[in-house]
């Protein structure tokens, strides 16, 4: 039994590749109460030099993909992405991260809870470049106790940042000469500088200007765009602040 | 007066200048645009002269993992050889820049497409990048279908799963086999936009 277990495990981590970034798990709350939630995180440190990539990747490479493999009952109900940073490489824009970076999971605990204890199981797959890329794959545990919630795990607090304001209302947009017009409503206020991206790749001309006419942000399409969606999920940078919204026609 | 002439010129030209870029940019169900670039063995191919054939253009990085999948896995040889047979010019451009990676020696190029058994018409090299910008050629793979009238029908991704893991090809739908089986049987093209997806061209 010994041996099979220990076969498994250098079978999968032949199987893992994390040549180019290391992945780490946190949990919010250690005990954690049945019918409660509660968020988990997943860390990813590219190799000095090296990017990992965002939601929307830009006009190459690849998002980092995480697969939970959760206990009966449990779900996730909300993914939160840090705010990439906009790396212009060799006239391509990609959207990704050059430094340590978190995915956060929202965990729904159902309302019985079979066990004193569960693991959660999470497979990260990346694609990190430099000069070149190399495709990369971890999996990482984590184990919770049930319970009455615990205290917050300071160490994640210190991690939950970098992270977009969520804007209640949603922008409407229209398009007029291949041009994406968002209406930028009062809650928010950004200036001339901000950079509009949507989560999911395709769009927008990741390379072309981005300019206010009235409060409407203008933004080119991409020349080979496929259908838009009547609404999707979008990231406005603006400097040092970053907002999630929700575009509809 | 002179310099009042010397600006005048400048601005017509610049603006002469942008409307040759952008009339030269590829875009789907329009005249993709015309190049003669040179192969491998030294051989010019101009894309005008396969006018009355179905041209597939594939960008190329050898050492890129989204490019070993589909030429380890043979899925890319496979249709190569499949189209080929039924006539179709099948053009494999690298604009990788001098000292950038797939930016290879010429015996190094045929030693690795030996070894790959690709059944491609001619590999063409366009390190300057005039051709990969013109198509806006942003990933490797990135696939583009031309018609034998010179239209371009199809630009986009090579299937539908993105990823570099082999054993997602059969799972995916390959949109550039979709793409041509319905072209060649007479169809329209159901599909002429995909998101491509890969390492990034390097220019």
């Amino acid at each position: 039994m010994m041996y099979f277990s220990f076969l498994i495990s250098v079978l999968l981590y032949m199987a893992n590749n994390t040549e180019t970034a290391k992945i780490s798990v946190h949990a919010l709350h250690n005990t954690v109460a049945a019918g409660d939630s509660t968020w988990v995180a997943i860390g990813i440190t590219p190799k000095d030099g090296w990017h990992t990539y965002w939601a929307n990747p830009g006009d190459a490479g690849l998002a980092t993909t995480v697969e939970w493999n959760l206990p009966k009952g449990l779900s996730l109900v909300d993914t939160i992405w840090q705010t990439p940073e906009i790396i212009e490489t060799e006239e391509i824009i990609s959207y990704g991260f050059h430094h340590t970076h978190y995915i956060f999971y929202k965990l729904a605990i159902p309302d019985k809870l079979d066990n004193q204890n569960f693991e959660i199981i999470a497979t990260v797959k990346w694609l990190a470049c430099k000069e070149k890329c190399l495709p990369g794959k971890d999996t990482v545990s984590i184990k919770l106790f049930s319970g009455n919630r615990s205290e917050i795990n300071s160490n994640f607090s210190k991690i939950f940042g970098n992270i977009p304001k969520r804007i209640s209302n949603p922008l409407r947009t229209s398009i007029k000469d291949n041009y994406l017009q968002i209406e930028i409503n009062e809650e928010l206020k950004i200036s001339d500088k901000a950079r509009f991206i949507p989560y999911i790749e395709g769009i927008i001309d990741n390379s072309a200007d981005q300019f206010f006419q009235g409060r409407s942000l203008l933004v080119r399409l991409d020349a080979f765009h496929g259908e838009i969606p009547k609404e999707f999920k979008a990231l406005i940078i603006d400097n040092e602040i970053s907002y999630d919204v929700l575009v509809i026609f | 007066m002179n310099s009042f002439l010397g600006l005048f010129a400048i601005i017509f030209f610049g603006f002469a200048l942008t409307n040759l870029i952008a009339q030269n940019k590829a875009e789907i169900d329009k005249p993709a645009p015309d190049f003669e670039l040179t192969d491998v063995n030294g051989t010019k191919h101009k894309l005008s002269d396969s006018r009355g054939k179905y041209v597939v253009l594939e960008w190329i990085n050898f050492d890129c993992p989204f490019v070993k999948k589909h030429y380890d896995s043979d899925n890319m040889q496979k249709l190569q050889e499949k189209y080929t047979k039924q006539g179709v010019i099948w053009l494999v451009i690298c604009s990788s820049a001098p000292g950038k990676e797939g930016n290879l020696p010429k015996d190094e190029i045929k030693k690795r497409a030996e070894n790959y058994k690709a059944k491609f018409t001619a590999y063409l090299i366009d390190e300057r990048g005039d051709v990969g910008h013109m198509y806006s050629a942003k990933t490797t793979p990135h696939m583009y279908i031309i018609d034998p009238q010179g239209t371009l029908i199809y630009a986009g991704a090579i299937d539908s799963i993105r990823s570099t893991d082999k054993s997602d090809i059969d799972k995916a739908e390959n949109y550039v086999s979709k793409a041509l089986g319905e072209a060649l049987s007479g169809k329209s093209v159901s599909t002429k936009v995909t998101q491509p997806y890969g390492c990034s061209v390097k220019y």
